[in-house]
């Protein structure tokens, strides 16, 4: 087809803008292709007290720790489970067993090379005794086998569906035979010089100020990591933490250390960027003292329940990133959340309500206007709970209900809420840790007055054993129904509610690419690079 | 060894004795105090997960926390005296080393901080006493005032605010520039560089208290009736006020210099947890949330050791500056 003349000019502009798109665009691919080099600095607190990650459950461990140290699998950018040490596995048909098949050319960082025994003596020597949670599952394991150098057999007591999630770093990161065997493992020096498999080498540690982690150039997934350092710099104050990161001498904050109320002003500069999606989710959550009057009486419980403005709640204390809570457990599960047990419909806001059901329930107003006092414990440092305990005061003061607010700090809060129990109403935050098996704890039967575990001596047979056929079950759409049928129960009984499924936001450098999901600061760093930097190692 | 030196020797050593029961007496206050406070180590140990009984009583086992209380006191007097001071449950090694490690930091920012505030808070309290009610003096006077009230968590933040955010004259954080990693020169200019900041804000608080001492102290020395008589033989001013004044102004001077050292410890727990300063201030408080008894114990030990120690320098520093004071 010809052009005319006088269109020439037009078509050659049309063309050449083209081109210079096309020109810009692929510059723009060539700009996303990974770079190495660089050093990214990341905030934590408090001062970790080793850098072993199987020996606690503190995300500020984790996070160095995880960079050193390598589980047998590893999280995908999708949520499900990837390889990591172990390059493939197989589970028997029952559940009951596991046999993962490890990479062959693996080295730890002295040189000595990675095999199954080093599996066996990681799970069996130290995980099963001293993990404050994967220790629960590895108690259920009959036997860990070695049939070969690079094979690793699994044998469970009881069919656990959520087994393989601790089969990552943070459960049950590989620990070196040769270096921790016949050692004292709570006295150990290697605890403070972590030798691992992982994408980073432990170089040095001063006390109270930074951990530094240098590239390791034999790292077993050929090409990676890309960073050449990362510092871990130990910043115990929160808003220092974002004074730090807006003077550019921090290139991270995790979740768990950033302050959310910065979000909205940081987010509207151009150097910062955020992750907000979680593979974690976590929730705030009121309990009930249901041994204490007038809270055995679940009618109490629903209407103190509905008396809560908890949209207010995530407004004042989760800044609006979170989320009201809708079932007993999150809904970022999704595979376990029915119409038939949503708090929002059980119990929507509505102080009216409230009002008509304390009286009923034997509560009316005294002259004073109100019907009883309660006392609510809290942790006073936690970011979230002291504003819910604002908001929490000041709904159950418009229903004749008065609140005596007990902020203390964390040591005394898990004495009186967990060790004697002495409380009416404490406000906590729990972890799923990645799967609802997680907040189980908050519902089931438990006596052992154990922290961050169920505090109201709520004990339901029929819940309990829906949690444990849940537990069982490898397939998520029956375990989905067992749970299911469990938040049915806890709705109605109510002797603790999810208040709001908190938000994870992490903060980070514009100029850092590939970091990973929020709420998870110990995931992948081996993927992360620094734009700016070189094309080769 | 001459007469001065041999009294000298005779002080230091009657007072190292009178220590001994002091030292007692804080040892078994803080110990009790300590382990009555509500809450236990090993919750804080097992971290957010249910541990099973078994596991909690092995960690409180270990750490020798299922004995009563009067048998953990002794064993911990019977470690002491063998300059043992025991293990900390949380950091998981010898408390000597623990505290050591950090030790140096805290006596670098508290040393600053108080020659800061000594040399300074004593300038401008003589500056404004040779002109009273002056401009200058109306000024440091307002200045004492601000400066004695601020909170030094807020001061740290305003500090860092305007010098490393706004003027990027100073770092924010830390004690050496992590990213740049300098060694030798480098490194030591880079700790110069970190430590103004804090030491400033520190500082302050003392500075001002140094310089209002110093200012009522000089306007009554240069009251005195022999300073008139200087000024009548015609010695010059400067003479007058620096040679016969301020000597005989310094004992409460020293004596409040002397005082601030406890409160310089106890500040730079702040100030360090402001500005992420790796000194013991901040190992205290993180002992304390997490009730690592051995740590804060020894943490006490030192502090309480410095202070005496400071006394000490006092009281032979009185001997020095007036010669009526017998050691």
């Amino acid at each position: 087809m010809a052009i005319p003349g006088r269109l020439l000019p037009t078509a050659f502009c049309v063309f050449l803008s083209g081109a210079l798109c096309l020109v810009a665009a692929g510059q723009s691919v060539a700009q996303e292709k990974p770079r190495y080099g660089g050093t990214l600095i990341q905030a934590i607190a408090p001062n970790p007290e080793h850098l072993v990650t199987i020996l606690t459950t503190g995300v500020h461990i984790h996070s160095i720790g995880c960079k050193v140290y390598s589980g047998l699998l590893a999280s995908r950018r999708d949520g499900t489970l990837g390889p990591d040490l172990a390059k493939s596995w197989e589970v028997s048909p029952d559940g009951m067993t596991y046999t993962f098949h490890l990479e062959r050319d693996v080295r730890f960082h002295d040189g000595k090379p990675f095999t199954a025994a080093d599996v066996k003596f990681t799970f069996e020597q130290v995980v099963a005794k001293f993990h404050p949670r994967a220790r629960r599952v590895m108690v259920n394991m009959q036997s860990v086998e070695t049939p070969d150098p690079f094979t690793v057999v699994i044998r469970l007591k009881r069919a656990f569906g959520p087994f393989l999630l601790s089969m990552t770093c943070p459960e049950s990161g590989i620990l070196p035979k040769h270096l921790w065997e016949g050692t004292d493992v709570l006295k150990s020096p290697q605890r403070l010089k972590p030798v691992g498999t992982g994408p980073f080498m432990f170089r040095e540690a001063a006390a109270g100020s930074h951990i530094t982690l240098v590239r390791n150039p034999n790292y077993f997934k050929k090409g990676l990591p890309y960073l050449d350092r990362i510092i871990l710099k130990i910043i115990p104050d929160t808003p220092a933490r974002v004074l730090a990161l807006e003077a550019g001498e921090v290139d991270f904050i995790a979740s768990y250390f950033f302050p959310k109320q910065q979000f909205t002003r940081l987010s509207k500069m151009k150097e910062f960027q955020f992750q907000k999606d979680t593979d974690t989710p976590g929730n705030a959550i009121i309990h009930f003292n249901i041994q204490r009057k007038p809270l055995d009486d679940a009618r109490v419980r629903r209407a103190l329940y509905m008396a809560l403005n908890r949209k207010l709640i995530v407004e004042r204390a989760d800044f609006g990133l979170g989320k009201e809570a809708s079932s007993p457990f999150d809904s970022r599960f999704p595979w376990l959340v029915t119409p038939e047990a949503d708090y929002r419909k059980a119990y929507p806001y509505d102080p009216a309500r409230a009002n008509r059901l304390l009286d009923e329930a034997g509560h009316p107003k005294k002259a004073d206007g109100t019907r009883f006092t309660v006392a609510v414990v809290y942790m006073s440092s936690h970011p979230l709970l002291p504003p819910t305990s604002q908001v929490l005061r000041s709904n159950w003061a418009d229903v004749g209900v008065k609140v005596n607010l007990v902020g203390v700090e964390r040591a005394v809060m898990q004495e009186r809420a967990f060790g004697k129990r002495d409380y009416d109403v404490t406000l906590q935050t729990y972890t799923s840790a990645g799967d609802p098996v997680g907040l189980v704890r908050i519902y089931a039967t438990n006596n052992s007055r154990s922290v961050f575990v169920n505090p109201t001596w709520y004990s339901n047979p029929k819940v309990d054993e829906l949690f444990s056929k849940g537990g069982a079950a490898a397939d998520v759409k029956i375990r989905g129904e067992y749970y299911k049928e469990a938040s049915k129960i806890l709705v109605t009984d109510i002797p603790s509610a999810i208040l709001f499924e908190r938000s994870e936001v992490d903060a980070a450098s514009a100029k850092f690419k590939g970091l990973w999901r929020a709420g998870t600061p110990y995931e992948r760093w081996d993927e992360v690079w620094m734009a700016g930097g070189r094309e080769k190692p | 060894m001459d007469g001065t030196t041999a009294t000298l020797f005779q002080f230091v050593l009657r007072r190292a004795l009178q220590a001994i029961p002091l030292l007692l007496g804080v040892v078994v206050v803080n110990f009790v105090i300590i382990h009555l406070a509500p809450g236990n180590p090993i919750d804080i140990l097992v971290g957010d997960f249910p541990a099973p009984p078994e596991y909690v009583a092995r960690l409180s086992r270990d750490f020798g926390l299922d004995r009563p209380l009067w048998e953990q006191l002794f064993l911990y007097f019977g470690r002491l005296v063998q300059g043992d001071l025991g293990f900390s449950f949380a950091n998981r090694q010898p408390v000597l080393g623990v505290i050591l490690d950090r030790l140096p930091a805290t006596l670098l920012l508290s040393g600053t901080a108080l020659v800061l505030a000594a040399v300074l808070g004593v300038a401008l309290g003589v500056l404004s006493s040779r002109r009273p009610y002056s401009i200058l003096d109306n000024f440091t006077s307002v200045l004492s005032l601000v400066g004695f009230s601020m909170p030094v968590f807020w001061l740290g933040q305003l500090l860092i605010m305007g010098f490393a955010l706004e003027l990027r004259w100073f770092p924010a954080q830390g004690m050496v520039s992590l990213r740049a990693d300098p060694s030798g020169w480098g490194r030591m200019l880079s700790i110069a560089a970190h430590l103004i900041l804090p030491a400033l804000a520190l500082s302050v608080r003392f500075l001002a208290l140094n310089s209002r001492i110093s200012r009522a102290s000089m306007l009554e020395i240069l009251r005195q009736e022999y300073i008139v008589t200087a000024r009548a033989k015609g010695l010059s001013e400067g003479r007058i006020v620096y040679i016969h004044a301020l000597r005989n102004s310094m004992l409460p001077i020293v004596t409040v210099i002397g005082f601030n050292f406890g409160f310089l410890l106890a500040g730079s727990a702040l100030v360090e947890t402001v500005f992420a300063w790796p000194g013991i201030g901040r190992l205290l408080y993180d002992s304390i949330t997490s009730r690592d008894y051995p740590v804060i114990m020894g943490i006490f030990l030192a502090v309480c050791a410095g202070i005496i120690i400071v006394n000490l320098l006092t009281d032979i520093a009185y001997a020095y500056l007036d010669p009526r004071v017998k050691l």
